[in-house]
C-alpha cells in the first residue's frame, strides 16, 4: 500500500497537493478526510469524487499530519489500495439506534470480508447538541463482528463549537451516523493502541442518584456542590456564563471503572440548573464507582512514544501508514508538546500520517479489549501484507 | 515568538558580516529555542495551575475523611455503649438462667432435704424413748440394760449427724449452683454428680408435676475415677441436659400417643482419654433445620417466657472453657442423646 498525506486550507489547495502528489505515479483510490467545519467539505468531496478516489471523512477539532498541525483547515491521507481489499460502509442513523445502526454495519462488512478490519468515525454532537453514545456503538459493533476483530477510530469534532459534527462519504453526509473504512484483515493489518494519561486523585467515589446522562449526587452529596468545591470554584456556582465543560471538566473530568483492570474517563458538560445536576457525556448509572482525577503528566508524551515503539520493536514490523484519533481534550492539557506526541508517532513509524483531534475515541489500551475511550491518544498503523 | 528572541532574530536578518549558511543555523537554533521557552512557559503555567487545584481538592478530601474519622469514632463510641448494655444485659440474663435452674432444683432438693430430716426426726424421737427407758433402769440399778441403750442412742445420734451432714451437703450444693462460677477445678466424681442431679431434677419436675412420670435409666461406668473439673459449672450443664430431656419426653407424651412410655437415661463411659456423659430422651427429636441454631445464644423452642434460650448456649460455653465437646444426635419422632465429652485428665 502507497500512502501519502497532504494538507490545505481550501478546496483549490487541496486540488494542488493532490496533483503534487500524483505527480510520481502515485493514484490514490482512498482518501481519509479531517477537515474542519468551516471548510466546504462538499466542494472537497465533490473534488475527490472527480478523481475518482473514495471518500472516508469526519469533522475535526484541529487537524494534523507530519510536519503540520492546522485549525479549522485541512488534512487528508491518501491512500493507494486495490478496490477489492477495502469498502466504505456509511450509516446514517436517523430515526434507528446507534446498536442496530453498528448491528447492520457489522453485518455488511462481514459479508465483505470474512476477517474485517475497521476504521470507524462517528459524529460526536448532533445538530440538537446530543452526544453521540460511542460506548453503546463500540460494544455492538464489537458484539457483532466479534470479540476478535480489531476496529480503531474516532468521533468527529466541530472545532470546539459543540453545535454539529459530520461524517461523510462521496455524496452523503449526517450529522447523526457512522461511517468505516472496512479492510480485508487478511491482507491488511492493523495495529495500533489507545493511552490517556490522566490518573485518578483522591478517594473512590460513588454515584447515588443519577438519572441517564443528568448526575445528581455522589456519595449522598449534591454532584454540582462537590464538584465545584473540589475543584475550588465554588464562587462560580452562581455565575451564568462559567463554562463548566471549557474552563474546568475538560481537564478535570471523572475517572470510572469499568470491565477488569479498565477505566474511561466521563466528562460533565454541562450543568441542568432546574435538575440541579451535572449533565455528562455519557451516562454514569447510580452505583459506579469513580474518582476525580489530575491531568496526564507531562511525561505522558513520552510515555505514548516510548510505548509505540515497543510495540514495533516486539512486532518487528513496519506501517504504510499511520492515522491518528487524539481526544481534542489533550490540547489545552499538552499545550505545545501535543505536536510532539503526534510527530514523535509518527517518527516511531516512519510512514505518512494523519490524524484530528476527536470528542471520543474507538480502540484498545494494550492488551485490553475493544473500547470507548476518552481524553485518549488512539493510533493506528496500517500495513498492506506482502 | 518571545520579543527579545524576535530581535535576535531581527539582528541577525539584518546582519551583513553572516552568510546565509550561518543565519541559517542560527535562525533555526533560534527557534528551537524558542520552542523550548514556550514549551517551559507552558510546563511552568500548567503545574501552577494544577498544583493549585490539586492541593484544593486534597485539601476538600482531607476535610471530608475527617469528618467521615469523627462520625466512625461517634459511632464506634455508641457502638460501645450499646455492646457494654449489651454485657450487662446478657449478664442479667445469665444469672436469671441460673435462677431459674435453681428453680427446678428447690423441689427436688426439698425432696432430697425431707429424708434425711425424716431421718433425724424419726431417730430424735427414738433416741428420746430410749433414754427416758434409761433413766427407768438407772432407778432400777440394772446397769448391764443402761449401758446397752446407751450404745443404741450413741448409734442414733451417729445416724442424726450423718443425716445431718447430708442435708448440710445438699443446702451447700445448692448454694454453690447459685453462686458465680470462680472456675476453679477440683477433682471430682462424675458419677455421682451426674446420679445427684439426675434425681434432683427429677424430683423437682415430679414435685411441680404430679402428673410427670418417667422411666430413669442409669449406667454409670465405674471405670472412671474423678476427674478435673468445675463441679457446679458441669453439673449445671447436666443438670440443663436433663431438664431439657424431661420437658421433651413430657411434650410428646402429651400428644397421647398409643404405647409411648417416656424414658429418660443417663450414661457415663469412659473412651480412651475422654469420659463421655450421655443423656437421652424418647421424645419427639429435633428437626434438622433448626439443629444447627440450638447452641446459639436466645434460641428457644419452647413458649415465650418458658424458656431463656441461654441453657444450651452456656452448656457450651462451660463444656468448651474444660477443653470439651457437647453435640446432639436426634431422630425425629424417636429422640434425642446429648454427649458431652471431657477430658479425663
Amino acid at each position: 500500500m502507497k500512502a501519502k498525506s497532504i494538507h490545505g486550507s481550501s478546496v483549490s489547495d487541496i486540488d494542488k497537493a493532490i496533483i503534487n502528489a500524483q505527480a510520481n505515479g502515485f493514484m490514490p483510490t482512498i482518501a481519509v478526510v479531517f477537515i474542519s467545519v468551516k471548510q466546504d467539505r462538499k466542494a472537497v468531496c465533490e473534488l475527490l469524487d472527480s478523481k475518482n478516489i473514495d471518500v472516508f471523512g469526519a469533522t475535526s477539532c484541529n487537524e494534523f499530519i507530519n510536519g503540520h498541525q492546522s485549525k479549522g483547515e485541512i488534512a487528508i491521507l491518501l491512500l493507494e489500495l486495490a478496490k477489492e481489499h477495502y469498502k466504505i460502509l456509511f450509516e446514517d442513523i436517523a430515526d434507528q439506534t446507534i446498536e442496530a445502526s453498528a448491528s447492520l454495519m457489522a453485518s455488511k462488512a462481514l459479508k465483505q470480508f470474512s476477517n474485517p478490519s475497521l476504521i470507524v468515525c462517528s459524529t460526536g454532537i448532533n445538530l440538537k447538541g446530543e452526544h453521540f453514545e460511542g460506548a453503546k456503538l463500540v460494544n455492538s459493533l464489537s458484539q457483532s463482528l466479534g470479540i476478535d476483530k480489531l476496529f480503531f477510530g474516532g468521533m468527529a469534532g466541530d472545532d470546539w463549537q459543540l453545535k454539529g459534527t459530520f461524517v461523510f462519504t462521496n455524496g452523503k453526509e449526517t450529522d447523526y451516523g457512522i461511517v468505516a473504512l472496512v479492510l480485508n484483515g487478511d491482507k491488511i493489518n492493523l495495529k495500533g493502541m489507545a493511552i490517556t494519561g490522566w490518573k485518578p486523585l483522591g478517594i473512590t467515589r460513588t454515584v447515588t442518584k443519577s438519572r441517564g446522562n443528568l448526575l445528581y449526587e455522589i456519595d449522598g452529596k449534591s454532584a454540582v456542590d462537590l464538584y465545584f468545591k473540589y475543584l475550588g470554584k465554588e464562587d462560580k456556582l452562581t455565575e451564568n456564563n462559567f463554562k463548566i465543560f471549557e474552563d474546568l471538566s475538560m481537564e478535570y473530568p471523572f475517572i470510572v471503572e469499568r470491565d477488569k483492570n479498565e477505566t474511561v474517563l466521563k466528562t460533565p458538560m454541562n450543568i441542568d440548573s432546574s435538575e440541579k445536576a451535572l449533565v455528562m457525556d455519557m451516562p454514569m448509572p447510580e452505583g459506579s464507582k469513580f474518582w476525580f482525577t489530575s491531568p496526564p503528566e507531562f511525561d505522558i508524551v513520552e510515555e505514548v512514544i516510548d510505548t509505540a515503539t515497543q510495540l514495533k520493536k516486539d512486532a518487528n514490523e513496519e506501517a504504510d501508514a499511520l492515522l491518528i484519533f487524539s481526544c481534542a481534550g489533550r490540547q489545552p492539557i499538552l499545550g505545545p508538546m501535543i505536536t510532539d506526541e503526534n510527530e514523535g508517532l509518527a517518527e516511531v513509524w516512519q510512514t505518512p500520517m494523519a490524524g484530528f483531534f476527536t470528542y471520543g475515541e474507538f480502540g484498545r489500551v494494550l492488551n485490553g479489549k475493544q473500547n470507548f475511550h476518552s481524553g485518549a491518544c488512539c493510533w493506528v498503523t496500517l500495513k498492506e501484507k506482502a | 515568538m518571545n520579543q527579545h528572541l524576535q530581535h535576535i532574530l531581527d539582528f541577525i536578518d539584518e546582519a551583513k558580516l553572516l552568510s546565509e549558511d550561518d543565519k541559517a543555523v542560527l535562525i533555526k537554533s533560534l527557534k528551537s529555542a524558542d520552542k523550548d521557552l514556550l514549551i517551559s512557559e507552558f510546563k511552568l503555567e500548567r503545574t501552577e495551575k494544577v498544583k493549585r487545584t490539586t492541593a484544593i481538592l486534597l485539601e476538600e478530601t482531607i476535610e471530608e475523611l475527617e469528618q467521615k474519622r469523627k462520625a466512625i469514632e461517634d459511632s464506634n463510641d455508641a457502638l460501645q455503649k450499646s455492646l457494654n448494655d449489651l454485657k450487662s444485659a446478657q449478664a442479667q440474663l445469665i444469672q436469671s438462667e441460673k435462677m431459674a435452674s435453681l428453680g427446678e432444683l428447690t423441689a427436688g432438693i426439698a425432696h432430697e432435704i425431707q429424708n434425711p430430716l425424716n431421718f433425724v426426726n424419726n431417730f430424735s424421737e427414738v433416741s428420746k424413748e430410749l433414754l427416758v427407758e434409761m433413766l427407768e433402769e438407772i432407778q432400777n440399778g440394772d446397769m448391764e440394760e443402761v449401758n446397752a441403750i446407751a450404745h443404741d442412742v450413741i448409734q442414733n445420734l451417729e445416724k442424726i449427724l450423718h443425716h445431718g451432714n447430708r442435708a448440710d451437703g445438699i443446702v451447700k450444693g445448692m448454694l454453690q449452683h447459685s453462686r458465680t462460677s470462680s472456675g476453679a477445678k477440683e477433682d471430682t466424681d462424675i458419677n455421682v454428680l451426674v446420679d445427684e442431679y439426675l434425681r434432683l431434677a427429677y424430683h423437682g419436675l415430679r414435685a411441680k408435676d404430679k402428673s410427670f412420670n418417667a422411666a430413669l435409666e442409669s449406667n454409670f461406668d465405674n471405670s472412671i475415677k474423678h476427674i478435673n473439673i468445675t463441679p457446679q459449672d458441669i453439673g449445671r450443664v447436666v443438670l440443663n441436659l436433663i431438664t431439657n430431656a424431661f420437658y421433651a419426653v413430657n411434650e410428646k407424651k402429651k400428644m397421647q400417643l398409643e404405647g409411648y412410655e417416656p424414658k429418660v437415661s443417663v450414661e457415663t463411659k469412659k473412651i480412651k482419654d475422654q469420659v463421655e456423659i450421655r443423656v437421652s430422651d424418647n421424645g419427639n427429636g429435633i428437626p434438622k433445620k433448626i439443629l444447627d441454631k440450638i447452641f446459639q445464644p436466645f434460641f428457644t423452642t419452647k413458649p415465650t417466657g418458658q424458656g431463656t434460650g441461654l441453657g444450651l448456649s452456656l452448656s457450651y460455653d462451660i463444656i468448651k472453657s474444660h477443653d470439651g465437646d457437647i453435640k446432639a444426635d436426634t431422630i425425629e419422632n424417636e429422640g434425642t442423646t446429648f454427649i458431652i465429652s471431657l477430658p479425663s485428665n
